[in-house]
């Protein structure tokens, strides 16, 4: 298995830089996630390490192998990259079989053929396809057709495994369940893993490590749990899971915690925040749905508007002054419709603007 | 390995098919142009050609023939387009195949099957009237300017209908629903809703009409001459300045040709209208349900029965019949029903090099355009940029100059001023139909790229195969379909040539198409109408063929 390195890679069409500045390394069985909004330049990044595209400067390697180097005039072509790769379309060969399209970069690689379909037939028992190497791609529903291309990627038991938004075409429960899958073969394989996702649910669940991205540029990488918790700026924060956002004045920052004024609530409450913006200048308060619970002492007074339903929980809308704020509750003891409510604040997080 | 090494196969391949595209295809086009500016001075040749009237006469005949076939071609057309896509008229399928044959047949041969029925006397249809109903002898004759006008709006009627079925089957029909609904009635929502939507496509279809006719040789150089008085066109005009065997002879040709190269212009218009945006915005169409005809239902079917009768169906009858009449002198009886003249045929060994010739010619051209088109819509497909899409358009200018300005610029490039002389050999005939049809094999391997997602290749590069491999084992087993479909659609016309084929074959390369032609002409209608029954035969087998392996989408 091989670690994978990106050097300061960009790539521009034109005059218009899609990819800019990426540096990451990856470790050898490592499973990093490329997470962002659409056009943010995490698939442009994953083709570039699959030789399907070319930075326009920087330098990708392979274990110790460079692949990508315009600079010093240096590409590998994908076919000798030796990469497997799945695609959001999961590009099965319609002409070939089940077992040929598994066995194709076998036979690629001059493997006979009785032996290429053993493997073939193998790789398919792995991921729970046994016995449908003579089907035709058609013939499978949307989950299997995923699991072929996930075993003709792994057939040739490839030193990196790229996966450009594999589940996104999968329903809900098929996509959790495949999620595991995939985690559970990379675990025993010890292949390492590039998953580019828009879903920051999926990449939560199955990263080592996530990169987000934003306009070509990273923003933030590291453990999911790290990203979520200390999220390095507004954007990070809105994109992995749910935020109220809130402006107000700093009044005080020293050693990594502030207080903020919120100005436009009732009563302009202060709030603890963690983060370190200027006092006195503007900021942006992120306050998750779960980190807001109901306190007689609490700071933000408003009215209860809507309560939805969602099983163990309640999704509630509280109407603060102008601000329409979204709480998390567990259903038991959840507050009726028209209610009035105090709410306190943990883990209020400010950014400066 | 270097970067240069790497992409160059690839790269190569479409470099040679674009070279082969600009050395056979666009360097007679500039040739053509060019020559006809060379002279005592730039103008020479065209102030030549200017000051005589018989040019004038033809530019006339030719604006006046190809103006009455568009009409003609958007009388038809438009109604039985609409009926065949739209309504529940019965059998509409098959109607619609029938009614568009003439796309696929070459017109010449419906004109020589109308020789045989309206001849002003001798024809059945004259001898019918007069003889059978004693009446007096009919007024019109297929031998005049009516004549070629009614045949060519026959022949090119399918461009409008197709171009209108296809139209209206692209609306949704919400949009006329949407309409009823609003409170209008079914001739106001055709007038107001569904009209405007496919008036691009029906236009775009009469400009192909129009487009054409102008180009036509084959009808009015079997129809004209005898007409009375006669009809000459710029190609008849062209072909007889080549005639001459003159130097200068053959500089007022190019002058006239580029003439009517001017003409060609006016194709991308056709061709953009043609692809015509009758998708209206919104959601996925919903299935549409054929408009009830009602009791219009069989005077619609009695229109569309009596419209294929006499524009299609009466030529080509006339030229089975005449093929199995043993004598014809002897007329209509069971006992002079004969295969004498099939055997003849088969017998005469100028028709049998001439099919040799056809077959060979015709095949080969498939094959080569299949191959180059493929190249071309490939490099446009897969990131030629813009280059790839200019790349894809060129094929366009040799199949939008009229045929008889082709072959005049082939004749110019490769008799050996520009390093090939390939003048009385098959290659000749070769270079014209490759040239010519190349469009239709580069568009229909484009549409089947078009249905292919890029990843299917990515997927095999990452798996392991060069690009070149990942091309043919992934991509061309994938599109076969339409590249078979791509070799008949470049086959079926270039198998019954005329226009080209007369300007350029020798001695030793007669086509079907010329021997027809002369025997038509001169010898042997008989041995004619059995050739042009073979052609018909070859064609609608080939057109048959090209929509099994298309699944129904091509062909007619």
């Amino acid at each position: 298995m091989s670690s994978l390195e990106l050097r300061s890679l960009n790539r521009a069409y034109g005059p218009q830089l899609v990819v800019e500045g990426f540096e990451q390394r990856i470790a050898s069985g490592e499973f990093v996630s490329f997470l962002g909004p659409s056009g943010c330049g995490k698939t442009t990044t994953l083709r570039m390490v699959a030789g399907l595209d070319e930075p326009t400067a920087g330098e990708i390697s392979i274990g110790k192998r460079v692949v990508s180097a315009p600079a010093r005039g240096v590409f590998v072509p994908p076919e000798e990259r030796r990469l497997g790769m799945v695609f959001q379309t999961y590009a099965l060969w319609p002409h070939m079989t089940v077992g040929e399209n598994v066995a194709y970069p076998l036979k690629l690689r001059g493997m006979g053929r009785s032996e290429r379909d053993a493997r073939a037939s193998r790789m398919l028992e792995l991921v729970h396809l046994g016995g449908l190497d003579l089907r035709h791609p058609h013939q499978l529903s949307g989950g299997q057709q995923q699991r072929v291309a996930l075993a003709r990627a792994l057939v040739m038991e490839p030193e990196v495994l790229l996966l450009d938004e594999p589940l996104s075409n999968l329903d809900a429960q098929l996509r959790e369940e495949l999620r595991f899958e995939i985690k559970d073969l990379q675990r025993r394989l010890g292949v390492t893993v590039v998953f580019v996702t828009h879903d920051q649910s999926e990449a939560m669940a199955m990263s080592d490590r996530i990169v987000v991205m934003k306009q070509g540029r990273i923003r933030q990488a590291g453990p999911p749990r790290e990203i979520y918790a200390r999220p390095a700026d507004l954007f990070v924060a809105c994109f992995l899971g749910a935020a109220n956002v809130l402006e107000g004045v700093v009044e005080s920052s020293e050693a990594g915690r502030c207080r903020v004024r919120l100005q436009a609530l009732p009563g302009a409450p202060v709030l603890a925040c963690r983060g370190e913006p200027p006092a006195g200048r503007t900021a942006d308060v992120v306050l998750r749905p779960e980190g807001l619970r109901p306190a007689p002492s609490g700071a933000l007074a408003g009215r209860v508007e809507r309560v939805t339903f969602l099983g163990d929980r309640v999704d509630c809308r509280v109407a603060c002054g102008p601000a329409m704020l979204r709480v998390s509750l567990p259903a038991s003891g959840a507050p009726s419709e028209g209610a009035a409510i105090a709410l306190e604040a943990t883990d209020a997080l400010a950014f400066g603007r | 390995m270097s970067k240069l090494g790497r992409v160059s196969v690839a790269a190569l391949l479409a470099f040679v098919a674009a070279g082969l595209l600009a050395y056979f295809g666009l360097l007679p086009l500039a040739l053509l142009v060019r020559h006809s500016f060379q002279g005592a001075e730039p103008f020479a040749s065209y102030a030549l050609v200017a000051s005589r009237s018989a040019n004038w006469t033809a530019l006339r005949g030719t604006l006046t023939i190809a103006t009455g076939a568009a009409a003609i071609a958007f009388l038809l057309g438009v109604p039985l387009g609409w009926l065949v896509a739209a309504t529940d008229l019965p059998m509409a399928r098959v109607w619609r195949s029938l009614l568009a044959l003439p796309y696929v047949i070459p017109a010449y041969i419906g004109a020589v099957g109308w020789t045989y029925l309206l001849s002003g006397k001798a024809g059945w249809l004259d001898r019918l009237w007069t003889e059978g109903l004693g009446l007096p002898a009919l007024p019109f004759s297929i031998y005049s300017l009516g004549g070629i006008v009614f045949v060519e709006g026959a022949f090119f009627s399918p461009f409008v209908l197709m171009a209108v079925a296809e139209a209206v089957e692209r609306i949704d029909p919400a949009l006329e629903e949407a309409a009823r609904v609003s409170g209008a009635g079914p001739v106001r929502v055709w007038l107001e809703v569904t009209w405007p939507l496919v008036r691009r496509a029906a236009l775009g279809g009469v400009l192909m009409a129009f487009l054409g006719t102008c180009a036509s040789y084959g009808v009015p150089a079997v129809l004209g001459p005898s007409a009375r008085p006669s009809v000459s066109v710029l190609t008849t005009r062209i072909k007889g300045y080549i005639d001459l065997h003159t130097t200068g002879g053959f500089r007022q040709a190019t002058a006239l040709s580029a003439v009517l190269l001017l003409a060609a212009l006016v194709f991308p218009l056709a061709e953009r209208a043609g692809g015509g945006d009758a998708r209206a915005a919104g959601a996925r169409p919903s299935a549409r349900r054929p408009a009830s005809l009602g009791r219009w239902r069989a005077p619609a079917l009695a229109m569309v029965a009596g419209v294929f009768g006499v524009t299609t169906l009466a030529p080509i009858m006339a030229l089975g019949i005449s093929s199995l009449m043993g004598n014809v002198g002897r007329g209509f009886r069971l006992e002079n029903l004969s295969l004498v003249h099939y055997w003849v045929v088969l017998g005469r060994p100028d028709a049998l090099l001439a099919l040799k010739n056809s077959v060979l010619a015709a095949a080969a051209a498939a094959t080569l355009a299949v191959v180059i088109g493929t190249a071309l819509a490939l490099v446009a497909a897969r990131g030629g940029g813009r280059f790839g899409a200019v790349l894809a358009a060129l094929p366009w200018l040799p199949y939008a100059a009229p045929g008889t300005v082709l072959a005049i610029g082939i004749i110019l490039a490769f008799t050996g001023a520009w390093g090939l002389n390939l003048y009385g050999t098959l290659w000749m005939l070769l270079v014209a139909y490759t040239a010519k049809y190349l469009a239709l094999a580069c568009r229909m391997a484009a549409a089947g790229i078009e249905q292919v997602h890029p990843s299917m290749e990515e997927a095999a590069r990452v798996s392991g195969a060069s690009r070149l491999r990942a091309v043919g084992e992934v991509l061309v087993p994938m599109i076969r379909g339409h590249l078979a479909a791509a070799w008949f659609l470049v086959f079926m016309p270039s198998f019954g040539e005329l226009t080209m084929s007369v300007l350029l074959f020798g001695p030793d390369t007669p086509t079907l198409g010329t021997t027809l032609f002369e025997l038509q002409s001169y010898e042997d209608p008989s041995a004619a109408s059995v050739l042009a029954v073979l052609i018909v035969a070859v064609i609608l087998l080939s057109n048959f063929l090209v929509r099994r392996l298309s699944g129904g989408r091509y062909g007619i």
